[in-house]
């Protein structure tokens, strides 16, 4: 009874926490990082608040499993300022930023503030980066061997549960996907292809192929560095309320025309 | 049935997955022209240009470097040894062999076919079993042997291999994560028939992981999130574990390993941490929690403990391996650096261990080398290494290792 109470009490907070004001007040103490009275993170704020509100109750909602109710989102998040790259000067490159990108997040909000008119616009795109940073992926490192059909960063966040293990298998039984991974896709004898493959580039301008423009034009369908992964057709947030979390319905083959001209 | 490629865009940039990659896109340009020309002249076209491919290959001339870890306290380090490339005969150079290479196929290597999307794994006496979701199946490599074996006439087939384990006595145990946990007692017969259902895979339950002791199988659960026990003997089910220390919620128990204490592990990949239980299933103080800190979890997916007593987890989260000694304590964390790209995500792992006077390349027993020797074998899911070989030792007093 206390856990059922205890579950239901952590959604609601988080609930609350995402969808009222509590969202970019937050985000602005954890970034530190107001710019002219605004913090970038505003502009944020609304996608942030759809995306809570597709993952709450949803499947990739573990805070009634675990019970704390950072899990909402921290399980592909960095949360807050944990994913803050730090930011030091102009010029300054992500290159030496740490690979978990654990923290410094000081170091932007202290370039966002100084008074400096030379630096005002670097704490500003600081600024923004720290924002969107704030919610980036876990950040992991793409397979290693170069030039193959390799799933992307975005794409290993999925698999590293939709592996048959903490979740449903896109390995053996439901995509089949991978099965090309380490061949470049060339499937043996007998194996049954059932899905489409991650990992691989989007064939911008080949025939048969809605240009890359339009299929991302209403930013339902992404393809991240050019590539076909699994949030061009799953939306982890479920913002669209769709069966399997798919980005965008699918009746009459909608999701697959978005890309495939017939 | 002949091999087809399939319809797909194939990436750009040089070195020889390239070269590789565009005789697949000659090859499929070539089926476009041809429009309805029959497959006959495809598969000819094919063969043309895959033997134009031969000479190159994954394999080349790559020469594995070892890199090494070392603990802070400077007690311990990791020594990565080796790492298993997979390679097409008569496609595909063969790489020159590394530790790894000689530990599983001797001098000889002809891979019959390939560890695609290796996870659990488990070594019973000279024979490491992986499971492989992409092949599907079991792959059986004996050391020395040269050859990867795939479990067949098993009467049940397992299509979706996640975890193996095996209790030293001939009797195997896989988790399928479509039939569930199957049991096996036919092992040095090849594994020919006389599976078992012992936890079949429903709506009540999805096994994920197992292991075995001499008396308990613990089998993690992740629909029901909880830790069941059967009598290894008897089967009878035990009272099964659903939480903790301080009543921490088992979540996804996937992978789990007995201690030689007895004692057992359970990394749990969505709690970010590896419970521990004594020999009777009671709670003990866990390993690590979740976090992106030094010693903590992200996403931990399998565990494993050395004679010595360490435990090795596999975080798919952080991509790496991390290494901690019997009493819970941080000591290394293995994972890409300048001489070494990494893993990509780590799924699997377990130890192998080689007696004192064994050679550490067959197995043989030499009579030269006069210290026993701790490896763990990382089983990378997607990584282009499928198998990577890390040595644990110990560091003498002025901080040589041994």
């Amino acid at each position: 009874m206390w856990r059922r109470l205890s579950g239901i009490l952590v959604v609601a907070g988080t609930t609350a926490l995402l969808s009222g004001a509590a969202v970019p007040s937050q985000e602005v103490k954890q970034g530190g990082v107001a710019v002219d009275g605004r913090s970038p993170g505003a502009q944020a704020v609304p996608e942030v608040r759809r995306a809570a509100q597709g993952v709450i109750g949803g499947p990739h909602d573990f805070t009634l499993a675990t019970g704390r109710a950072r899990d909402a989102c921290a399980a592909c998040h960095v949360p807050h300022v944990l994913g803050v790259r730090p930011v030091t000067h102009a010029g300054g490159s992500d290159a030496d930023a740490g690979k978990d990108g654990e923290t410094k997040a000081a170091s932007a909000a202290q370039g966002a503030a100084g008074e400096d008119p030379d630096v005002a616009p670097v704490a500003e795109a600081a600024a923004r980066r720290a924002i969107l940073e704030m919610y980036r992926m876990t950040g992991q490192s793409p397979a290693h061997e170069p030039n193959r059909f390799t799933p992307g960063a975005t794409s290993l966040i999925c698999l590293g549960c939709h592996d048959g293990t903490v979740a449903s298998s896109t390995i053996g039984t439901a995509h089949a996907m991978l099965a090309g991974v380490r061949e470049g896709f060339e499937v043996p004898d007998g194996f049954v292809w059932r899905d489409h493959p991650i990992g691989v580039p989007y064939p911008q301008g080949e025939r048969g192929y809605v240009p890359r423009s339009r299929v991302e034009a209403d930013g339902r369908i992404r393809l991240p560095e050019g590539r076909v992964e699994c949030v061009s057709c799953h939306d982890p947030h479920n913002a669209a309320g769709e069966p399997y979390l798919l980005a965008m319905s699918n009746r009459r083959s909608a999701l697959c025309l978005a890309c495939h001209e017939k | 049935m002949k091999r087809q490629n399939v319809k797909t865009p194939q990436p750009r940039g040089a070195g020889e997955r390239e070269h590789r990659s565009t005789c697949d896109a000659r090859l499929e340009a070539g089926l476009s022209l041809a429009g309805c020309v029959v497959s006959v002249v495809a598969a000819g076209g094919a063969m043309f240009l895959l033997a134009g491919c031969a000479s190159d290959g994954v394999g080349n001339d790559r020469r594995f470097e070892p890199v090494t870890f070392r603990a802070e306290s400077g007690e311990l380090e990791a020594v990565v040894r080796g790492d298993f490339f997979e390679f097409e005969p008569g496609r595909d150079r063969a790489p020159k062999p590394n530790l790894l290479d000689r530990i599983i196929f001797g001098e000889r290597r002809s891979a019959t076919r390939r560890l695609r999307t290796p996870q659990g794994m488990t070594f019973d006496g000279s024979t490491l079993l992986v499971c492989d979701q992409g092949g599907p199946g079991v792959a059986t490599i004996t050391r020395g042997d040269s050859a990867v074996r795939w479990m067949s006439g098993l009467g049940r087939e397992s299509v979706a291999p996640l975890d193996v384990c095996a209790d030293g006595s001939g009797r195997v145990f896989i988790v399928d994560q479509v039939a569930g946990v199957m049991c096996s007692a036919a092992l040095k017969e090849g594994l020919a028939g006389g599976w078992e259902i012992l936890l079949a895979s429903d709506e009540s339950h999805r096994p994920v992981s197992a292991a075995v002791s001499p008396k308990v199988l613990a089998v993690g659960d992740a629909r029901a999130g909880r830790i069941e026990r059967f009598d290894v003997a008897t089967r009878r089910r035990l009272e099964a574990i659903e939480y903790g220390a301080g009543g921490a919620r088992i979540v996804s128990p996937t992978g789990l390993a007995f201690a030689p204490d007895g004692s057992l592990l359970a990394a749990d990949a969505v709690q970010g941490v590896v419970h521990r239980f004594d020999a009777e299933g009671v709670p003990l103080e866990p390993l690590g929690r979740s976090g992106r800190g030094e010693g903590e979890f992200v996403r931990p997916k399998d565990v494993c403990v050395t004679r010595s007593g360490r435990v090795v987890v596999a975080d798919a989260g952080r991509q790496s391996v991390l290494v901690f000694d019997s009493r819970g304590r941080f000591l290394i964390e293995v994972r890409g650096s300048d001489g070494w790209p990494g893993f990509t995500m780590p799924g699997g792992v377990c130890t192998y261990d080689l007696e004192a006077g064994e050679d550490a390349e067959t197995g043989v027993p030499d009579g030269r080398s006069g210290q026993s020797r701790e490896f763990v074998v990382v089983a990378d899911t997607l990584g282009a290494p499928s198998l990577v070989l890390v040595e644990l030792r110990e560091m003498l007093s002025g901080g040589e290792g041994r």
